[in-house]
């Protein structure tokens, strides 16, 4: 176990900047989830701390040691690939005894260490097989097998549910956190699946373009969130974001006035008034501040998701699932002044 | 087609029957007559080397048999013995270089990036291109001053100098297509570069490399134009033996034919052991 520290890391791939001088730490026994949309970095970060990408600057250190130009095997940490990267010419079990055999562990040692790992993921009646002949979740666990059986400093995951289908992703999740939990062990995941950041992660750090817009628990990267690419990127349906100004306290923007709480008098031009969908209500026309005629309903089971026309924007609430309406009956949505979020027009950051 | 009567129907299903049974037996026919000018050459070499001198340009297909040609081409006259010998060493040697380095290179060439890029793989294919006659004066006037004519160390070095660059471009191709998850979790999982291409990399190449060696065995056991400038009397091989058959009294077609059996033996008994390591290498790197 150790805690992962990255100090103005860069890494160029010609003139195209992957990572863009970027620091961070990873606390010993930490689950950190690198999350962001396909491109922004994550994958490129994690592997320059696995040693496979050397940075073009910035050091990586590992319990405190520079382990910068250290090849993968000098850094002890274990990897979980996306396409599982298992040897497709051994068996189950030889490929759970890899790391160890790679480590000269006596053979009597090594069956006994796969034997335990197998019980733990549940592979014990499969280790004669070849992994031609497992399903995706149990690949997936035996790629799991393989990282922890030694015990290593640091995990390393590279979107390793994205190859599963739904279901068994939240089997797996569900099994990857527990694991974690029980060793103990200082895992570094990467997704750009929001529900398995928010679901797995002690913390998050969410990219794009190669820099880090945000780093914190799950609850203030949802609640809290640090500019208008957070915003827009966390939640589905995504969030609201309306474009408009402050005067004396009132958001303002063609078609809706909203006195917000807590900034009274404040004028500002060009805002960005962002509310979640789960933070408005659907109530009948006149009760509320925002109305507009229905755009769509979409039914998801636990709740009706209602789209109201507003001037040119369009604002999704959250409804109750029970709540039936038709195209273009007026309705109004009241949202929960406490949670609406203010961000600069220009920079995007949160005011 | 309600309107048809059963009558027309059948008519039809006749014609139909007609067809197909004449398509069948024109494509029997014509499989017939490639795999007769396939195998007919090897049919009458096979048989000519079991013929005495005096039949061996009769049609005749009955004749009495005889192990004489064989006793005469592994005699002091056509040293036949000594010439197998020469093309299993000469072959061996070639490959025992050829494939290892070849595997290496081609990692390599797969993997990482090298100041000039593609120049380098271009380059090495580009030497192909060049006519063997054309290179063949100065091998022959380096190897003359290296003392090394009429060895089969020399044959080796040029055999591998046309096979590497086909083998690194066969097994290339293949290393191209595996993806990089299994040598970077090998290396994770605490393996040198190294360890992870012999561990996991080879392996799982194996049909690649499996091809590669099929190619080069062939090419190698079969060369003849090099050994023919560059070996006399110690180093000379079986395709080059065959030569000797034509004599100031005529041609030994008897002779030829048991050489010819022996260049052709080995080449399908290795073939067929190696096909089926072959499917058991495309079946082993089936996952994902």
């Amino acid at each position: 176990m150790a805690s992962v520290d990255l100090v103005d890391i860069c890494k160029k791939f010609g003139p195209v900047v992957s990572v863009d001088k970027q620091s961070l730490s990873v606390k010993d026994g930490e689950f950190m989830v690198f999350l962001g949309p396909s491109g922004c970095g994550k994958t490129t970060t994690m592997r320059m701390i696995a040693g496979l990408v050397e940075p073009t600057e910035g050091s990586v250190l590992i319990g405190g040691q520079d382990v910068t130009y250290d090849q993968p095997r000098e850094r002890d940490v274990a990897m979980v690939f996306q396409n599982y990267g298992l040897y497709p010419h051994m068996t189950v079990a030889d490929n759970i005894a890899y790391p160890l055999k790679v480590r000269g562990v006596a053979k009597a040692d090594r069956d006994r260490q796969v034997r335990e790992v197998a019980a733990k993921v549940e592979l014990a009646p499969l280790l004669d097989r070849r992994p031609s002949a497992l399903s995706g979740g149990q690949r997936q666990r035996v790629a799991l097998a393989r990282a922890i059986v030694r015990r290593p400093k640091v995990f390393l995951m590279d979107e390793p549910l994205s190859n599963l289908d739904a279901q068994l992703r939240v089997t797996m999740r569900a099994e990857i956190k527990h694991l974690q939990n029980e060793l103990g062990i200082t895992t570094i995941y990467v997704t750009h699946d929001q529900i398995e950041a928010l679901t797995l992660a002690d913390r998050i750090v969410v990219m794009n373009k190669g820099v880090i817009q945000q780093t914190g628990t799950p609850e203030e990267i949802y609640n809290a969130p640090a500019n208008l690419f957070v915003a827009g990127f966390i939640g589905s349906p995504a969030m609201n974001l309306i474009k408009g100004s402050l005067r004396g306290g009132t958001f303002t923007a063609p078609g809706l006035s909203l006195p917000l709480p807590g900034r009274a008098g404040a004028t500002r031009d060009d805002v960005v008034l962002g509310v979640r969908p789960e933070d408005m209500t659907v109530a009948g026309e006149g009760a509320a501040t925002i109305s507009g005629p229905i755009y769509a309903t979409e039914m998801t089971g636990d709740a009706v998701l209602v789209t109201i026309a507003v001037g040119s924007q369009r604002l999704c609430a959250r409804g109750d699932r029970h709540f039936r309406g038709k195209i273009n009956d007026a309705v109004a949505l009241s949202p929960n002044l406490d949670y609406v979020h203010l961000f600069d027009g220009a920079t995007g950051e949160r005011i | 087609m309600s309107d048809a009567s059963p009558a027309s129907n059948a008519t039809k299903a006749r014609r139909r029957h007609r067809k197909q049974m004449l398509a069948s037996t024109l494509r029997v026919l014509l499989i017939l007559v490639v795999a007769f000018l396939w195998l007919a050459p090897v049919a009458w070499i096979a048989a000519t080397a079991f013929k005495a001198p005096r039949d061996v340009l009769s049609l005749d297909i009955l004749f009495t048999p005889t192990l004489q040609n064989f006793v005469t081409a592994f005699g002091p006259n056509y040293q036949l013995g000594n010439r197998l010998m020469n093309s299993t060493i000469v072959t061996i040697g070639t490959l025992l270089i050829c494939i290892p380095v070849s595997t290496a290179a081609a990692y390599a060439l797969s993997r990482f990036r090298f100041p000039g890029g593609m120049a380098w793989q271009l380059g090495l294919l580009a030497t192909q291109f060049v006519p063997a006659v054309m290179i063949i004066i100065p091998l022959y006037v380096v190897l003359r001053s290296a003392g090394m004519l009429d060895t089969p160390a020399s044959l080796i070095i040029v055999n591998l100098s046309v096979l590497i660059p086909y083998a690194i471009w066969m097994i290339k191709g293949f290393m191209d297509a595996l993806p990089m998850d299994m040598e970077e979790a090998a290396m994770t999982d605490g393996a040198t570069r190294f360890r992870a291409l012999r561990d996991v990399v080879v392996p799982v190449a194996m049909p690649g490399i499996v091809t590669a060696t099929i190619f080069c065995f062939v090419v190698a056991w079969n060369e003849f134009f090099f050994a023919l400038i560059l070996s006399r009397n110690e180093a000379v091989t079986l395709p080059v033996s065959l030569m000797s058959a034509r004599t100031d009294r005529g041609d030994a077609w008897e002779i030829m034919a048991v050489i010819g059996l022996t260049i052709m033996i080995p080449m399908m008994l290795i073939s067929k052991l190696v096909q089926r390591h072959f499917l058991k290498g495309l079946v082993s790197g089936a996952v994902r």
